[in-house]
């Protein structure tokens, strides 16, 4: 059964599907431009130390932000 | 009659590190620095190419991700391509990450409506990670031309250049009017479905599996270090011979120069300020720095090349957030390891304006490739002990390293200070992409780093210390009453640097040395040896009991080699940042800063010692 979670919640070397973007995330428009759009497949692939930054494999390519910015993308697992 | 020569305009659009200055390389013959990192390029670079008898104007322009820009560089690149003043547009993409390139290529042919040809390139890494494109019904899908390119090796570069002619030349738009009306994820979507097919799911296992060790938590900084110090170990080890042999060979040719100009008759004060003032300061510089240089920029270029550059400022985001900064920061550090003021216009990479400026006056605070022979000499006469040979080197290496560590670590620290006083404000978010790893081409990059890097930097140093050489002849020959001008300043230099461990000589050397730092040691050697002529540096066995004989302790070796690390900018940094900022404030405090902070860690250590 699917569960909601958000990106930095999501465990190390798990595939996610986006479901939901805070609107109030300052960089939505960015992160959707390197592919972190409702409905894309999101693997969650690194930390930084203490957590953050977080790095995952969205379109093809590793993009890190930081786990604020990942608290605020919502996924299904 | 001849026929008149045409003239075309192209540009290269695209992602950032997609490897349009690949492309434009190719094209043009130039050598555009490129590196497996986005955002190397923050400038619009323009060249040229022949082609059928017809000339090709080519803009390289800075990567960007939308037309709706995040930074000035991603700015221009919107505004150019929006302006249409262009008779052909490549947009490039990258071949193994088709999904994110295709709409950022859709979103453009919405927009420009004419003028367009794709070229997929990398396509050789796409072939090796198992992704296959079928370019032709792409070509159907979209509307416009598209190319296959491998642009490293030179492949299907051809057929762009033709495809560029025919589109250049055809006065009749591609007209994709209707595209504007369409969803354009559905269609990129339906475009990737059509054209794109992937053997494996995992095209980047391997990468992954370096990243395991060089993003771990417990071996990522450790391996960074190592990497840095392996470095350092390399140039150090590697440099002192052929800098040796420069020596001996510009002390033999200066003395025939010498005779010649007396053999035609040449007056003996032009002589002595020729020979003794500017050549001698210039044959300082390169048989200095040109070794040194000649190694370290191939060994960063290869670490540039293979894509780990963003893996460490992945690695040092978190200690760079502390001090309120922005990760990126570490990539700006790395390039001021090469020249500070690459390194201040690398601070374009950072979006936030406020980060940018803390990046840009913190910048100096991290020694540049002219500071690391000054900093190599005094640890080996005062540091490395007696050990020989591959020992010593590798003693220095762990010195210098330590060193560079303090220099980061003084750079997080004003950095704090910066963001909780004159640039307060809200920290930016991190975005960064991590490149896949490339293999570099190893005998390009040598060649490529020491005919571009190498003698860029040499020759802007060189054209700072001519002057300066002349200059430094001038003080050190004009007497006023007993002594010479440069005496006098001296002297009058010398309670200040007393109170900060180090003396006249040391404060007038790093004065005089404000057109460039490499030529600091060779002025205080004057100083010392009373000469009216920069001084050739003996051996370091000698050139440690001139210093000792001249009052310099284990104290002023330590606050020689924190004010060599901490001081103000070179006079070509100082340039870059008004450059950047446009402001007299941010550069006085650029200058600053560094100033401020070598003083007060000068005093401390001073008086630390007189109490001990």
């Amino acid at each position: 059964m699917s569960k909601h979670i958000t990106l930095t919640d999501a465990p190390i070397g798990s595939r996610c599907m986006i479901c939901g973007i805070d609107d109030t995330l300052s960089v939505k428009m960015r992160l959707s431009e390197l592919g972190f759009r409702v409905g894309a497949l999101v693997d969650k692939l690194y930390t930084g130390s203490k957590g953050s930054p977080i790095a995952f494999r969205v379109s093809g390519a590793v993009i890190a932000v930081r786990c604020d910015d990942a608290e605020k993308i919502i996924a299904e697992i | 009659m001849a026929e008149k020569e045409k003239v075309f305009t192209i540009a290269l659009a695209g992602n950032p590190n997609v490897g349009k200055s690949t492309v434009f390389n190719n094209f043009t013959g130039l050598h555009q620095h490129t590196g497996n990192w986005p955002g190397k390029t923050v400038e619009s670079s323009q060249g040229e190419y022949i082609y059928n008898k017809s000339k090709y104007i080519i803009q390289d322009l800075p990567g960007t991700y939308s037309l709706t820009p995040n930074s000035a560089e991603e700015q221009v690149t919107s505004d150019y391509i929006k302006s249409g003043d262009y008779d052909a547009l490549v947009i490039v993409l990258d071949a193994t990450c088709m999904e994110r390139n295709i709409r950022f290529a859709l979103s453009i042919i919405s927009y420009v409506k004419s003028k367009v040809i794709i070229c997929i390139n990398l396509i050789d890494e796409a072939e090796k990670k198992g992704i296959d494109i079928d370019a032709i019904k792409m070509s159907e899908m979209l509307g416009v031309p598209v190319i296959k390119t491998a642009a490293r090796s030179g492949k299907g570069t051809d057929n762009l250049k033709r495809e560029i002619e025919v589109i250049s030349s055809n006065s009749q738009k591609t007209d994709n009017t209707e595209l504007r009306d369409k969803d354009l994820t559905e269609l990129s979507d339906k475009i990737l479905a059509a054209c794109c097919t992937y053997k494996s799911d995992f095209t980047d296992r391997r990468d992954r599996q370096i990243d395991r060790i060089l993003l771990s938590k417990r071996f990522g900084i450790p391996v960074m270090l190592l990497m840095l110090a392996g470095v350092f170990w390399i140039t150090i080890a590697g440099a002192n011979v052929p800098s040796e042999l420069l020596n001996k060979g510009f002390r033999f040719l200066g003395e025939k120069l010498r005779t010649g100009l007396s053999v035609i008759h040449c007056p003996e004060l032009i002589i002595s300020a020729l020979i003794d003032g500017v050549y001698t300061a210039l044959t300082w510089i390169v048989s200095v720095m040109l070794p040194p240089m000649a190694i370290f920029f191939p060994l960063f270029t290869l670490m540039e090349d293979s894509g780990y550059l963003p893996r460490i400022a992945f690695n040092l985001d978190t200690i760079f957030r502390k001090a309120n900064a922005h990760g990126k920061q570490s990539l700006t550090i790395a390039m001021g390891f090469g020249c500070n003021a690459c390194g201040v216009t690398g601070c374009r990479i950072i979006d936030s304006p406020r980060e940018r400026l803390i990046a840009i006056i913190t910048n100096s605070l991290v020694p540049c490739n002219g500071r690391f022979p000054m900093l190599i000499a005094i640890i080996s006469m005062f540091f490395a002990g007696t050990s020989l040979g591959a020992a010593k080197s590798f003693v220095q290496s762990l010195i210098l390293l330590f060193i560079i560590v303090l220099s980061v670590l003084v750079t997080l620290i004003c950095s704090k200070i910066l963001s909780k006083t004159v640039l307060k404000g809200m920290e930016s978010s991190f975005i960064l992409e991590l490149p896949p790893y490339r293999h570099p081409q190893i005998g390009k990059v040598i060649v490529r780093s020491i005919f571009d890097r190498t003698i860029f930097v040499l020759l802007r140093a060189v054209s700072a210390a001519a002057p300066a050489g002349l200059l430094i002849w001038i003080l050190a020959n004009i007497k006023m009453g007993d002594s010479t001008i440069l005496l006098h300043i001296t002297q009058m230099l010398d309670p200040i640097g007393k109170t900060l461990g180090l003396d006249g000589a040391i404060l007038c050397a790093f004065i005089l040395g404000f057109p460039a730092n490499e030529i600091v040691l060779p002025i205080m050697l004057m100083i010392y040896m009373s000469g009216s002529t920069l001084a050739e540096i003996p051996d370091l066995v000698q050139f440690k009991e001139i210093l000792t004989s001249n009052g310099w302790t284990m104290t002023t070796a330590v606050c020689m080699l924190i004010f060599a690390l901490f001081h103000f900018p070179c006079s070509t940094t100082c340039i870059t940042i008004w450059k950047e900022t446009h402001s007299r404030k941010w550069t006085l405090l650029s200058f600053l800063v560094p100033l401020i902070a070598g003083v007060v860690l000068c005093f401390a250590v001073n008086a630390v010692s007189v109490i001990l």
